[in-house]
């Protein structure tokens, strides 16, 4: 066969199951959902949410009279949060909402791995990605561009796994929120090196706590310089969960962080306990909305914002 | 209609110029030559556009070839963070050298300054000139904003520039810069047409003696937009006997604005600078401005994020 017409027919080919592969759940995963960001063309949106998972499981605008986007990213911090927004705002409508969401540890600082950070390359600009690395900008933009030509297996094992698992269709194991909300718990203390929850912040963690005081201050001053309106909302999570974060756990991590970073006295909306959210069905683990939950609590933020 | 505008410290820019971008080699070249023989006098450009010493060497071809001298001529060039170059992977997109905090480059002492300097030689050798008609701040890159202005602003003095401006910028960064500055902007380069007209800025600049250069002026002809829009185009055209590119760019004119249409065309280039020889009416344009919807071809943020 000329060398040509292989050429074009490996195109071809690699075209067509790039095409399948974009579909997919594994490929969404894989870039931890940042897609939306790729074919982004709506201008003036009336509302968005930053975040990392609560927040993206935690908010869902189909439906509602408002053009909202979801622009959370999981798993990331709150300087990653600032970054989408600096990188994104012209999208937002002037005096539009800009939702900052916080979870019980927003205040404290995550690694993240070489593998977390790829995603970023393919959405912003590079003066706004921690630790850049052109290396890694190629290998993101590459992956992009053709993932079967850049991860063949990957791609084909993942893409028949999802296939095969659509096909057999094993209905999910219903979550055990309590054992759930524990392994939530103990994640987190390993991942932030915490003995006690109830004790005072160590060193550490308290200028870790400092720096991002600032970090969400700033965030705040951003969207206001800019006509925007910054509300800081915590998503409901399982009551399960909740009766875990102590008072006293939610007076170190979060509410001091949020009265010191927020000196501008933005709307602050702390739902984590709230009465309309203790069904299981609105929880698709003890930390994470269900779709259902999502819509629901959208729903709710809006109208208490008098946005719908 | 006036052919040229005056800036607020008395000079003139032509009321329409050509932009060069991604133009580069033959093309420009020929590009240069033709815009130069259809009436063309204002050439856009950016250091980082990587054509500058293909537009001096156009510009010597032309000053060579015809009657051209460099002072009818009103040459603009920007500062600028570099681009990685089209036809690499993330071709045309924002590398993050220059004016970022935490690039290498600007770690040094008086980085800013130097970098400035290196950049106005760089640019006036390229061009084959020892002055400017316009130098431009690309972007109001954040981290580095006033200090950029403030080198700008000793360029001017020196007169090495005959202009200053900005691009891109909003009415917040004018203010930010009229706490500290001492000359203000003379211009401000931002795109706009009627799906984004930009109004309150436009006032803003009005009321402040800012000049207005439109940058994609016809780039809004590619988008998918309302059949209301297109057909009304369409009408105007029909009546006026123009193209619809015409009729966008002769809304800029009567906006007061400088746009600076590309092309590689001759034609092209010659249907985008006869649009001197009809008005639209005072409805037609409050029909066109009826059109707006904040449509950014390219979005801002994006670009330099943090703005
Ligand atoms: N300051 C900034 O941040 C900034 C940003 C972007 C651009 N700029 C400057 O602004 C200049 C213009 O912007 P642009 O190039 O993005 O967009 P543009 O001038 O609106 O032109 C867009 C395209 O329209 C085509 N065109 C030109 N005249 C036409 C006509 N009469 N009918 C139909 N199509 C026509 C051209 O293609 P052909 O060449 O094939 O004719 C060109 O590629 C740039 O070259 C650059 O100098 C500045």
């Amino acid at each position: 066969m000329p060398r040509i017409i292989e050429q074009n027919m490996r195109n071809l080919i690699e075209k067509a199951c790039n095409k399948v592969i974009c579909h997919t759940v594994w490929y969404s995963q894989y870039w931890d959902g940042v897609q939306k960001f790729w074919y982004l063309n709506c201008f003036n949106l009336d509302v968005v949410n930053l975040g990392s998972n609560s927040g993206l499981y935690a908010f869902d605008y189909n439906g509602l009279d408002i053009t909202g986007m979801n622009w959370a990213v999981g798993p990331q911090s709150l300087v990653h949060d600032f970054n989408v927004l600096k990188n994104y705002f012209s999208y937002i409508k002037e005096g539009g909402i800009v939702i900052i969401t916080l979870c019980p540890f927003s205040s404290l600082v995550s690694q993240y791995s070489k593998q977390q950070n790829l995603k970023y390359y393919t959405f912003l600009h590079p003066a706004t990605i921690l630790g850049f690395d052109e290396v890694e900008r190629e290998k993101a933009l590459r992956i992009k561009q053709n993932p079967i030509r850049e991860m063949p297996w990957l791609c084909i094992k993942r893409t028949l796994k999802e296939f095969l698992k659509h096909i057999i269709h094993k209905p999910y194991p219903k979550c055990d929120m309590e054992k759930s909300a524990i392994t939530f718990l103990e994640g987190w203390k390993k991942l932030f090196a915490i003995v006690d929850l109830d004790a005072p912040l160590s060193d550490k963690l308290r200028m870790e706590q400092e720096n991002r005081t600032q970090i969400l201050s700033d965030l705040i001053d951003f969207c206001l310089e800019r006509e925007l309106k910054p509300v800081l909302v915590i998503p409901p999570v399982h009551p399960l969960l909740a009766k875990k974060l102590t008072k006293k756990c939610r007076e170190n991590y979060i509410y001091s962080f949020v009265r010191k970073a927020n000196s501008q006295n933005v709307p602050f909306l702390d739902f984590m306990d709230d009465a309309g959210f203790q069904r299981d069905e609105f929880f698709s683990n003890a930390y994470f909305m269900s779709k259902k939950g999502a819509k629901a609590f959208t729903e709710q933020v809006l109208k208490k914002m008098s946005v719908i | 209609m006036n052919r040229t505008f005056l800036l607020s410290n008395g000079i003139e820019i032509p009321a329409i110029g050509m932009g060069t971008y991604p133009l580069n080699g033959q093309i420009l070249l020929n590009a240069v030559h033709d815009a130069y023989s259809v009436g063309y006098r204002l050439f856009d450009t950016a250091d980082n556009y990587y054509n500058e010493e293909d537009f001096g060497e156009s510009l010597s071809a032309l000053y060579k070839n015809t009657s051209a001298q460099r002072d009818e001529l009103f040459l603009v060039s920007k500062l600028s963070d570099e681009l990685y170059r089209p036809g690499t992977l993330g071709g045309g997109f924002n590398k993050g050298v220059y004016f970022w905090k935490n690039s290498p480059v600007m770690q040094g002492e008086k980085a800013v300054h130097k970098v400035v300097r290196q950049k106005i030689a760089n640019t006036l050798r390229s061009l084959h000139t020892d002055y400017l008609d316009l130098l431009l701040m690309h972007w109001p890159y954040p981290d580095y904003f006033e200090e950029i202005w403030f080198e700008m602003e000793n360029l001017y003095k020196e007169g090495l520039v005959k202009a200053i401006g900005v691009c891109n910028c909003r009415e917040r960064h004018f203010e930010k810069l009229r706490k500290n500055c001492t000359i203000f902007p003379m211009v401000n380069q931002f795109e706009s047409s009627p799906l984004n007209t930009k109004q309150a800025l436009v006032d803003y600049s009005k009321a402040n003696g800012v000049h207005v250069m439109i940058y994609s002026p016809l780039m809004n002809l590619r988008l998918k937009t309302s059949d209301a829009y297109v057909e009304f185009l369409q009408e105007l055209s029909n009546k006026y006997h123009k193209t619809k590119a015409q009729i966008v760019l002769r809304f800029d004119i009567q906006r007061d604005f400088t746009p600076i249409p590309k092309s590689a065309h001759k034609e092209r280039l010659q249907a985008n600078i006869d649009i001197f020889d009809f008005e639209l009416e005072e409805e037609e344009m409050r029909q066109l401005y009826s059109f707006n919807e904040d449509r950014q071809t390219l979005p801002e943020s994006k670009s330099c994020p943090g703005l």
